[in-house]
């Protein structure tokens, strides 16, 4: 085994050692990688508190690109139970690649793992050493997390920390990356195993559970029991013969050993242990776990795709595998004959005959044919999850799975049509219990349907996954490699992206107006302007936005990411008629540029006085102009028309001048004759 | 075709009603003249020749304004005011009437001051229109140059009527 990074007292920190500060709290020293406590979601490396003489924390630099847990770090972050690793902290660091990345901070474990990997042999346990040393602590760890409303997710004995004999075992982080990541289906219920990690979602405190009793086994025998059969070999013998037969088969266990796995390696959750059942057994309570459940077997075998089957579980699961001959199944009344009488279960047959009636009701779509067999499988199995066009998923890894394609530009389009064909809701129909539980994720997915028919910025996929996942960092192009997860650091984040070459043309796409949204809680209004034609607009809003957010969380000044948005201003300068107006604003906007300081740039470029202003002097300069072509009209009538002037005014000055001169003349006269 | 006489009768009546009126009215101040030129006779003698360029200018001109006949008039009027004033003082009599006329200077001066009126009808006009077709293009100098400067400011929109909302697009 590898030298426990837990005999390391930590590596002294001095003066000169290199960290990189996670928060106020933290430091990671990237020059202490720690390999031997490397996880999913990325390398390990020595922490410690800020001003603390020695680095005897790890912290986990997320660099695998997945989303990791970060929703539910806070919760973490107060739990104290023996049994789990403690999360000192958590948030976004600058690494050294010039790229951030979420990072998270625990104590060290106390032992090393109790397997580097699942084909490793180690010595068995004993029942006392099992029940009391290993058991009994992660038990406690367990009813710790259920009661905090947290799902592990990873436990299994590579991420499972224990020094034999003493010191308290503990699991190891489930943080790095999204639930079920990393996690072999040997520790997954049957339901669960069915998917494909990402599509798995967060799980109940019975999954937990279920990877306990595992990693129990495998503790209790020194090896795994199952290591020579491959994942599907392996599914396909779990749904014909029940996950516990087929993990103690031939096994010589002790009654108390036994009696616990059969409850925590039950393969309904509805019979499973609870961590609370668990405890209570430890506690010396006898409990009587059912029979491995695979439902009643069939009389008769039904016939379908050249096989026979007896049991709902991998029929359900053939169906999904063969859409256009189940199709042609259930056109025929053979499935429900077979369900009726076969298995005498009425119940079943009705719900897969519902199943057919809601999906008439809606209309015969394009992925009729798809949709039938999907919902009457869940009809037949509720349990298991979605299958629905070669994708098995449980309804909580919808989220998930969205979000990972989005991010890696996969295929959504089967997740957009489970989502706006309301099959979740059918799936949470036919569960019989725990549907409390499940209501608040069917609505939220129900809830993005509106969401999906839309194409408007702040609408779309973009804003389905930002919904749906509250601890994804913004996917926008333009912030790659800034992992932004929340409001206050998108804007640090445009200032480092405005100087980097290869800029797009905006500061703003789809993922970040719909990350606004949801992330910052900004009304849907100023995006309306995002999605329209007029550049003007377009230009205003971004600012507009931007500048708020500058407001209200900083920084004081983002100099190049005003830059950026100055571009992008021309049109909204020249929507003042004014030139020369608009030569001044153009140099006092530029200045506020320079200061980073984009609320005075909106301040300039939409003032409502100014703008109006500039509209009524505008107006009144039209009025002015006509008035001279008017008047050039006239002039120009005159020049060409001198005899009709002449006439008009001419002969009113004759007469003025003819009255004039005689009247000096009579006067001169008189006043010769007086004098 | 014989006209229906009440047709006939309603029109001639319009007609003749103001007709009467001030044809009666010019009848009376007409005789009233003629009873002062009358009594006035010696000054009547001095008039009527010194204003015959104003009689002759009122039969030439055709003009509707008849302002050439005005005009030469008026002047001509001047010119013989001081004969008329000479007459009164020196005697108003046929004999000094007489003489007056015979002075060539007073003739001069009569018939000089109707010329002074034809000469500014011919030239006045022609003048004020020259004046006025110099002082027309200097303003449309003035108001082209205006035109480039307000276009200069506010753009090439500013000449058109064009709705504002458009323009910012």
């Amino acid at each position: 085994m590898a030298d426990s990074p837990s005999s390391d007292q930590g590596v002294a920190v001095g003066a000169e050692t290199e960290r990189i500060a996670l928060g106020t709290k933290t430091e990671i020293l990237p020059n202490a990688p720690l390999p031997a406590l490397n996880a999913e979601g990325g390398p390990a490396f020595a922490a410690c508190l800020k001003g603390a003489a020695r680095a005897d924390l790890v912290a986990i630099v997320c660099m695998g690109g997945m989303a990791p847990r970060s929703d539910i770090l806070t919760t973490l972050r107060k739990l104290d139970s023996p049994g789990l690793l403690r999360v000192i902290d958590g948030g976004t660091v600058n690494w050294r690649d010039g790229k951030r990345y979420y990072a998270i901070v625990m104590e060290r474990p106390q032992g090393p793992r109790l397997s580097e990997s699942l084909g490793q042999q180690r010595q068995p346990l004993s029942e006392d050493t099992s029940n009391r040393l290993l058991i009994t602590p992660l038990a406690n760890a367990l009813y710790d997390l259920s009661m905090s409303g947290i799902v592990h997710n990873a436990i299994r004995p590579t991420n499972l920390f224990w020094r034999d004999g003493s010191a308290t075992p503990q699991l190891g982080e489930c943080l790095s990356v999204p639930a079920g990541i990393g996690q072999p289906i040997l520790f997954e219920p049957i339901e669960r195993a069915l998917t494909p990690p990402i599509a798995r979602g967060p799980g109940t405190p019975a999954d937990d559970v279920y990877a306990l009793g595992v990693c129990f086994l495998i503790a209790i025998l020194g090896r795994n029991p199952v290591q020579d059969i491959d994942d599907a070999s392996l599914i396909k013998a779990r749904l014909e013969r029940g996950s516990f037969q087929v993990l103690t088969s031939n096994l010589r266990l002790a009654t108390s050993h036994n009696e616990v796995l059969r409850g925590m390696l039950a393969d309904d959750p509805r019979h499973r242990w609870s961590a609370e059942d668990l405890m209570q057994w430890l506690q010396g309570r006898r409990m009587s776990p059912q029979q491995s459940e695979l439902g009643r077997r069939a009389s008769r075998a039904l016939n379908f795709a050249g096989h026979d089957y007896y049991y709902i579980k991998p029929l359900a699961r053939a169906l999904a595998a063969n859409v256009p001959e189940a199709a042609h199944l259930l056109e025929t009344a053979a499935l429900d004959k077979w369900l009726r009488r076969s298995m005498g279960d009425d119940d079943r047959a009705e719900n897969v005959a519902y199943a057919a009636e809601s999906l008439k009701a809606m209309g015969r779509g394009g992925s009729y044919e798809n949709q039938l067999v999907a919902r009457t499988c869940i009809a037949l199995d509720p349990q298991a999850p979605i299958y629905y066009r070669g994708l098995a998923i449980m309804p909580s890894g919808i989220a998930p799975m969205l979000a990972e394609q989005v991010r890696t530009g996969g295929d959504i389009q089967i997740l957009v049509d489970m989502i706006t064909s309301q099959i979740v809701g059918f799936w949470l129909e036919m569960q019989k219990e725990g549907k409390t539980d499940l209501v608040p994720m069917a609505q939220a997915l129900d809830r993005m349907r509106a969401h999906l028919d839309k194409t408007g910025y702040g609408f779309g996929i973009e804003r389905v996954i930002y919904e749906l996942n509250p601890g994804l960092p913004c996917l926008g192009s333009v912030l790659q490699g800034q992992y932004v997860l929340t409001a206050r650091d998108i804007l640090p984040a445009l200032e480092r992206a405005a100087n980097q070459n290869g800029r797009p043309r905006e500061p703003m796409d789809r993922h970040i107006a719909a990350w606004l949204i949801v992330r910052d809680r900004r009304g849907i209004q100023l995006f309306q302007a995002l999605s329209g034609d007029h550049p003007q607009r377009r230009a205003l809003a971004i600012l507009t936005l931007y500048s708020d957010l500058q407001a209200r969380h900083g920084p004081e000044k983002l100099p190049a990411l005003a830059q950026w948005i100055l571009v992008l201003q021309d049109s909204v300068i020249r929507r003042f008629f004014n030139r020369k107006l608009q030569a001044e604003l153009r140099e006092r906007v530029k200045q506020a540029a320079e200061h980073g300081d984009l609320s005075l740039m909106l301040r300039l470029l939409d003032d409502p006085s100014i703008v109006d202003g500039d509209r009524r002097e505008f107006t009144a300069a039209r009025l002015m102009y006509l008035g001279t072509v008017r008047e050039i009209a006239e002039m120009e009538h005159q020049m060409k028309n001198r005899d009709q002037v002449a006439v008009l005014y001419g002969n009113p000055a004759c007469l003025y001048s003819a009255i004039m001169l005689a009247f000096l003349f009579l006067a001169a006269m008189i006043m010769r004759v007086i004098l | 075709m014989a006209k229906d006489p009440k047709k006939n009768a309603a029109p001639a009546k319009a007609k003749t009603a103001p007709a009467g009126g001030s044809s009666g009215g010019r009848t009376i101040l007409g005789l009233a003249f003629l009873l002062v030129l009358t009594i006035l006779l010696p000054t009547t003698c001095l008039i009527v020749p010194g204003m015959l360029p104003s009689m002759v200018a009122f039969i030439v001109d055709r003009e509707r304004g008849k302002t050439a006949a005005l005009t030469v008039t008026i002047l001509n009027a001047a010119g013989v005011a001081p004969a008329v004033i000479s007459l009164w003082i020196k005697g108003h009599n046929f004999s000094n009437a007489f003489l007056i006329l015979r002075d060539p200077t007073n003739l001069l001066m009569m018939y000089g001051a109707a010329g002074l009126g034809w000469t500014i009808y011919f030239v006045v006009p022609p003048l004020i229109a020259n004046m006025m077709a110099a002082r027309a293009e200097g303003r449309l100098k003035l108001l082209r140059d205006n035109q480039v400067e307000l276009k200069k400011i506010w753009g090439p929109d500013v000449a058109t009527n064009k709705p504002i909302d458009e323009i910012e697009n």
